[in-house]
């Protein structure tokens, strides 16, 4: 009885030794892209980058990105603010809807450059706090 | 007059008649007694010239010389000789001296006592408070982790910076507290695993090899004829044999 007892205690130690383990995750809480400390890849992705004309029939050059669903925190809002650039042009915050699929499109129109390619840098731009963060540049050809 | 035989266990009727006999006879000569016996555990067998024992303070007997011998649980038999005058109630004083087996037994049963608290007591009491110590680690590790694995969920949910920070402040400090608990836990635990066994064997071998001092409750008078009077009436006992 008594070995019955000892027995069943060193199996109980044993099953809640399993329990408590180490928590995984706790040093990799840089995933979400709102995090200042973020570390992971780019959020966004460029979509496609082509030439048009406008209805005053100017040649523009459209850098379309995109950010997906996945790369989202759970609870994404409706609309989100980035900050970018295409090349040497200057900074412009879009603020961009989540589209019937969640992903939240944006695109940067500006004149054709001499070489064909095209680097859109993007950060995720905090009204609140009138800052940017983690910034990313991309690039792509015509 | 009238007896109420509630309880009579007898061996040999013709003993018990004769006894009737005899104090029917001298029923007319009698006068209360009353003992005095200075003892601490209240209780206590007189034998009354060699022939009855009883186990009750007042008695009536015979106008004349008695002997009487008094023995109670722990002490020594101590004889007493007494004269019970006619028209008086007579009282004995009896002091009873504690015997020297007794003084014997309380010295062994002492130590014994000693022994079994550090052969048994104090490794259960350690390994009881080291249980409780492990049971109090393992809870709160169990809160701990299940805080932090809800401000994890949390982390991949919410938009706000601020509130990211947070967060993360919280993970950080909760999962040291919980690696602490978590660390005690298994260190109470063990302790408390290794108590469990050492208390089991220290036991067994204290067990094995310190019985348990006893001292002999029985009565010398034993063999002796005895009169309890009972809330329904009377015992009369004789042993033969």
């Amino acid at each position: 009885m008594k070995n019955h007892n000892l027995i069943s205690v060193l199996f109980l130690m044993i099953l809640l030794s399993s329990c408590l383990k180490k928590i995984e995750g706790t040093d990799n809480l840089t995933t979400n892209i709102f995090d200042v400390d973020y570390t992971g890849d780019a959020w966004f992705l460029i979509d496609d980058i082509y030439t048009y004309y406008t209805t005053f029939g100017q040649l523009k050059v459209r850098v379309e990105a995109v950010i997906p669903n996945a790369n989202m925190p759970v609870l994404s809002p409706n609309l989100i603010y980035v900050n970018c650039h295409v090349n040497d042009e200057p900074e412009v915050i879009f603020y961009t809807y989540k589209n019937t699929k969640g992903d939240y499109p944006f695109y940067f129109d500006l004149m054709p450059e001499t070489t064909n390619e095209y680097c859109l840098e993007a950060g995720i731009y905090l009204q609140d706090q009138d800052t940017t963060i983690n910034r990313f540049t991309i690039c792509g050809s015509l | 007059m009238r007896f109420l035989f509630s309880n009579i266990r007898l061996r040999h009727l013709a003993v018990f008649i004769l006894l009737i006999s005899s104090h029917v006879s001298n029923a007319q000569n009698k006068e209360a007694v009353k003992f005095l016996v200075d003892n601490e555990n209240g209780y206590f067998e007189i034998l009354l010239d060699d022939t009855l024992l009883i186990k009750r303070y007042k008695d009536s007997l015979t106008v004349g010389q008695h002997k009487a011998q008094v023995w109670s649980y722990g002490y020594d038999v101590k004889e007493v000789e007494f004269n019970v005058e006619p028209g008086k109630t007579t009282e004995v004083y009896v002091k009873l001296d504690r015997s020297a087996a007794f003084g014997a037994y309380e010295s062994s049963y002492a130590a014994y006592r000693v022994k079994f608290h550090k052969a048994v007591t104090i490794p259960i009491s350690t390994s009881l408070a080291l249980s409780l110590t492990s049971g109090a680690f393992m809870i709160n590790a169990y809160n701990l982790r299940k805080t932090v694995l809800v401000d994890i969920n949390n982390y991949s949910q919410t938009t706000i910076p601020d509130e990211i920070a947070l967060i993360k402040n919280r993970v950080e400090e909760n999962n040291r507290k919980y690696n602490i608990s978590r660390t005690g836990f298994y260190i109470a635990g063990g302790l408390a695993l290794a108590g469990i066994g050492t208390s089991i064997y220290t036991a067994l071998k204290f067990k094995r090899s310190n019985p348990v001092p006893v001292y002999s409750k029985q009565s010398p008078f034993s063999d002796k004829m005895s009169l309890q009077f009972t809330g329904t009436g009377f015992v009369f006992q004789i042993k033969i044999g």
